[in-house]
Formats: C-alpha cells, sequence, structure tokens
C-alpha cells in the first residue's frame, strides 16, 4: 500500500463553502489520503465533519482521525482576520484504518502520528 | 450564530419559564451517563440509563424531564440529556476482539453508535447549559474535545467542564485545567459522589 498525503491550500479551499467543502474532504479520505489542509477548519465545520464521516461509516471505512493547529483569536488583529475569513494554522485529517491516533500537544503546537497496526507490512506488499 | 445567541438572549428575558435543558457531553466511557445517573437519582429517585465498560453504551439521547432541583432558595426545573459519546470514529472490529462480541452484534452496536454521535451533534445547538465530561485519567487535549467545547463557545451556551473519575489514581485535574484554561473545571467523581453538591450550585449559577 502506497501511503499518499496531498496538501490543499487555503486557496483551493476557499472555492469550497459548507457542505461541500466536507464532502471534498471526505471524498478523499475515503480513497485512503491523508490530508494536510493550509487552513484551521471552524469548530462549526469540524462538527459537520464528525457528522458527515459517521453517515458514511460502515465495514470499510472505519471513521478518521483528525488534528488541528491554529491561532487562537484572541488578538483584536487575529479576530479581524477570522472575520474576513483568514485563519492561519493547519489541519491533518486521514482516514482511522491509515492513522492509528493523531495527538496533539499545545505548547509548543505539534500534532504527533501514529501509523495504524499493519501499514507497515501492507506497504512492503 | 448570532441571531441564535440573540433569540436565546430574548426567551430568557421575555419567554414563558420553561426547563433548563441540561446536556451531558463529552467523548465516550468518560462517564456521562454516571453522572447523569447521579444527579437523576438524587432528585427523581430513578436512574436515567445503563452504564457499561463496552464503548458506546448510550447510543441514543436519553432525557429525563421535568426533573427539579433545589439549590439553596432556588428551583430549578430540568431536563437532563444524557448524550451518546461523541468519537471521529466506530469500529465494529474492536467491539469484536476487546469485547468479545459476536460480528453480528458488533455491527449493529457500531451502526446504533454512528447514528447516535450524529444525534448528539445535531442536539448541539438545542441546550441551554453543556457539562463537558472528561475522564481525568486520559489525555484531554484531544480534537473531540476541542470540537465538542468549541462548538459550545461558537454558540454562547454556557459550558461546564467536569474532571470526572477523580477516584481513579491517575486521575489529573491540571492537565485539564492546562488544556482548557478558558474555563473553570470542577473535580469530581460521579461514582462515589464527590463534589456533586458543588456541581449544582454552578449549574444554579448558570440556570
Amino acid at each position: 500500500m502506497t501511503l499518499e498525503i496531498e496538501f490543499l491550500s487555503s486557496n483551493m479551499l476557499k472555492e469550497k463553502k459548507g457542505y461541500e467543502k466536507i464532502s471534498f474532504i471526505l471524498y478523499k479520505i475515503k480513497n485512503g489520503k491523508i490530508l494536510i489542509l493550509e487552513e484551521p477548519l471552524t469548530m462549526i465545520e469540524q462538527s459537520k465533519l464528525i457528522e458527515e464521516t459517521m453517515i458514511g461509516v460502515d465495514n470499510k471505512f472505519k471513521g478518521i482521525e483528525v488534528a488541528s493547529l491554529g491561532e487562537e483569536n484572541k488578538s483584536f488583529a487575529s479576530k479581524i482576520a477570522a472575520l474576513l475569513g483568514i485563519r492561519k494554522g493547519i489541519t491533518v485529517i486521514g482516514p482511522a484504518t491509515v492513522i492509528k491516533r493523531l495527538r496533539q500537544e499545545k505548547e509548543p503546537q505539534k500534532i504527533l502520528m501514529s501509523a495504524a497496526e499493519g501499514i507497515d507490512n501492507k506497504k512492503a506488499e | 450564530m448570532a441571531f441564535l445567541w440573540f433569540k436565546r438572549w430574548l426567551n430568557k428575558l421575555f419567554g414563558k419559564k420553561k426547563s433548563v435543558r441540561l446536556g451531558f457531553y463529552g467523548p465516550p466511557n468518560a462517564g456521562k451517563t454516571t453522572l447523569a445517573n447521579k444527579i437523576s437519582k438524587d432528585w427523581t429517585g430513578t436512574e436515567i440509563g445503563k452504564v457499561s465498560e463496552v464503548p458506546h453504551e448510550t447510543r441514543v439521547v436519553q432525557k429525563k424531564e421535568k426533573v427539579i432541583v433545589r439549590v439553596g432558595n432556588k428551583k430549578i426545573e430540568m431536563d437532563l440529556l444524557d448524550m451518546p459519546g461523541i468519537a471521529t470514529k466506530v469500529d465494529f472490529e474492536e467491539f469484536v476482539d476487546d469485547y468479545k462480541m459476536s460480528e453480528e452484534e458488533a455491527k449493529q452496536r457500531a451502526k446504533e453508535a454512528t447514528g447516535g454521535i450524529i444525534e448528539a451533534i445535531k442536539w448541539l445547538e438545542n441546550v441551554d447549559i453543556a457539562i463537558v465530561v472528561f475522564d481525568a485519567s486520559l489525555d484531554p487535549y484531544t480534537q473531540t474535545n476541542i470540537t465538542i467545547i468549541g462548538n459550545f463557545e461558537a454558540r454562547k451556551i454556557p459550558i461546564i467542564l467536569v474532571a470526572n473519575k477523580m477516584d481513579l489514581k491517575n486521575a489529573n485535574v491540571e492537565r485539564i485545567k492546562n488544556a482548557f484554561p478558558q474555563h473553570d473545571v470542577l473535580a469530581i467523581s460521579a461514582k462515589d459522589g464527590t463534589n456533586i453538591d458543588k456541581l449544582y450550585k454552578i449549574i444554579a449559577k448558570y440556570a
């Protein structure tokens, strides 16, 4: 199995709104890809992503692992940027059959990824 | 979002006094049902749902309506809403391997669990106060917890964070405080009733 990691720029994601964005992400994940988005998902997007993921769970697709890093909108400038739709950060999302766990750390911000069991064997096949 | 908040505010100000919808949120196995049971039993004498070590025991929203809670001179009428645990993945094979369920039973449980998660998410904007329950022995800084808390913050719904299972040896309330410093965290044990009286006082503050 080849592990595929795809980078999705914020410019590209900007063109997709709401449900279209979530289904675009999920379509790629269901194809086994790990996605790195050049933006953090909003909280509403994250809950929508979980909801749509659950709709798609079956005997083969077990769900996702997701982690987002981003600026907390505490400063005035970042609040204005957020209102304008500019969000700095990244999101890592992948299928739960490929990523066992995405662990997040706060300070310094980190995402640690553990591969699901059997990934190495599959790669060697 | 602002409209929803404004509507809630107007309702609170001028609307007919109704039951406070208290939602119990968190990941699977954090002790949401144990806590909801404790509160329900304290004020009605009956429990709200079944507790199990197997994740996703609660697969539909369990309700106990018109529960009257008295805190000091204040009388609060509440609807207790015990939510299915929110997760980003549900693997039927875990039920087979870890809990020795039959494949058929495990697939059915997984299917019901995904339905429960969807239902819990749909309820996010319909609770008046959210109690977010953590298993204090586990890492709290997970995307699921961040998403749950972030959603309530975005909707301006009051949140009470509780560090449950403080009766466990490796429970650590500080990890939760550090992960979510913008909120107060109450250390409790729903199992043995530790600090539940303090929880009632906090609920009364928001109700």
